[in-house]
């Protein structure tokens, strides 16, 4: 937890995001909405489905398990079924789990190829 | 959708390598002789104004209960409040309550026409349908039918609507929808009936006005209005849920927690 960067959702980041579409088949409550967290790790798996794809990152040794939204709305902000491998180094930025749980709400992401896609 | 949205959308359309063999225009299909003097409401639409434009672009926003809320008789009024008000302590905590939407079931009517994502509007002789993104719904409005007795119509999620245009407007009545089908944990009865005045008001523009009538339930008809922006470049995709979510657990409480077992 040393090396994490948290502080409050910034106007720039919140604009980053703006692109993307909103809606959830559940409540955002679980996340911590007013906190967003900086990480960087190695892709354990990508699951591309519905109703979240989602994110496993291994970083540094421990499993962080990251929330995305549905396929069509990532499709639209440019994410493929084949845009994360295993093994993939990927920066993220999060919104993490509110019970302290290793996991959270994806909100971007810089890939293999340099974009930085947004998961919301 | 968001000027955002707008953008990021066209801006992929032109680097896709695809794009040079995709018309600018898209195809539109060919309306019978008997449907062109009828409005044209063919095509994608989704929520105008959209509700999570401008501070709701950061996609936290729970959707409020459209117009002023139904107006429902004792008891009804009074769990229903008590319903939302612990929907909404929950929330607060941490701790959200699971709903149908969580486990992936249809919304039905009327939340369907809510168009979490766009709708798509199909005209065909003697049906109009509604195709919504959310789930892969399906929802199909017969013409010039006659709605079946209490005891022939099949509980069912969307229900059985039939339709009929009147000037501009086309007029769906919907009966018929299961009891356990939610929207915003409204209470309903098999009673319910949804009429829907559907029309277009402007370019690219449609509303359509919801009346919910339940003599057991509500006191006075329940009145909302949902707007749409006509997108036909929008194109609609598969959505259907993995059969055991891989995300989300639901405790013994009926609180959902995200799983970290993957």
């Amino acid at each position: 937890m040393k090396a994490m960067k948290t502080w409050t959702c910034a106007a720039v980041l919140c604009a980053l995001t703006a692109a993307g579409s909103a809606y959830a088949h559940h409540s955002f409550a679980m996340f911590d909405q007013s906190k967003i967290v900086q990480e960087v790790g190695v892709v354990k798996e990508f699951r591309w489905t519905n109703p979240h794809s989602f994110v496993v990152l291994d970083v540094s040794g421990k499993k962080y398990v990251l929330e995305c939204n549905s396929v069509n709305v990532m499709s639209r902000s440019g994410w493929k079924a084949s845009t994360l491998r295993a093994g993939d180094k990927l920066k993220i930025t999060y919104y993490p789990l509110r019970n302290g749980q290793p996991g959270g709400m994806l909100k971007t992401a810089t890939v293999p190829d340099g974009r930085t896609l947004s998961a919301w | 959708m968001t000027l955002g949205k707008i953008a990021l959308f066209a801006a992929l359309t032109v680097a896709s390598p695809l794009s040079t063999s995709v018309s600018a225009e898209p195809a539109k299909p060919v309306r019978s002789a008997k449907q062109v003097q009828e409005p044209d409401i063919m095509g994608v639409w989704e929520m105008y104004p959209d509700p999570y434009a401008g501070e709701n672009a950061n996609g936290f926003l729970e959707l409020p209960v459209p117009g002023d809320g139904p107006k429902l008789k004792e008891p009804y009024a009074g769990k229903w409040k008590a319903a939302r008000d612990k929907r909404d302590a929950m929330l607060k905590a941490g701790t959200p309550l699971v709903d149908r939407s969580t486990l992936c079931l249809p919304e039905g009517m009327p939340m369907i026409m809510g168009a979490i994502f766009p709708l798509q509007i199909l005209q065909t002789p003697g049906q109009v349908t509604v195709l919504a993104e959310f789930l892969t719904q399906t929802r199909r409005i017969h013409l010039g039918k006659t709605m079946p007795t209490q005891d022939d119509l099949n509980p069912s999620y969307g229900g059985y609507s039939v339709g009929k245009w009147e000037g501009d407007t086309l007029v769906v009545t919907t009966r018929g929808v299961r009891e356990d089908v939610e929207f915003f944990e409204i209470p309903h009865s098999a009673q319910m009936t949804i009429t829907e005045r559907i029309r277009l008001t402007g370019p690219g523009l449609m509303e359509n006005q919801i009346t919910i009538d339940d003599p057991k339930m509500l006191a006075e008809p329940y009145r909302f209005t949902y707007g749409y922006q006509r997108n036909d470049a929008y194109e609609i995709m598969e959505y259907i849920c993995d059969r055991e979510d891989p995300l989300s657990k639901v405790n013994a409480d009926g609180t959902i927690e995200m799983r970290l077992d993957q």
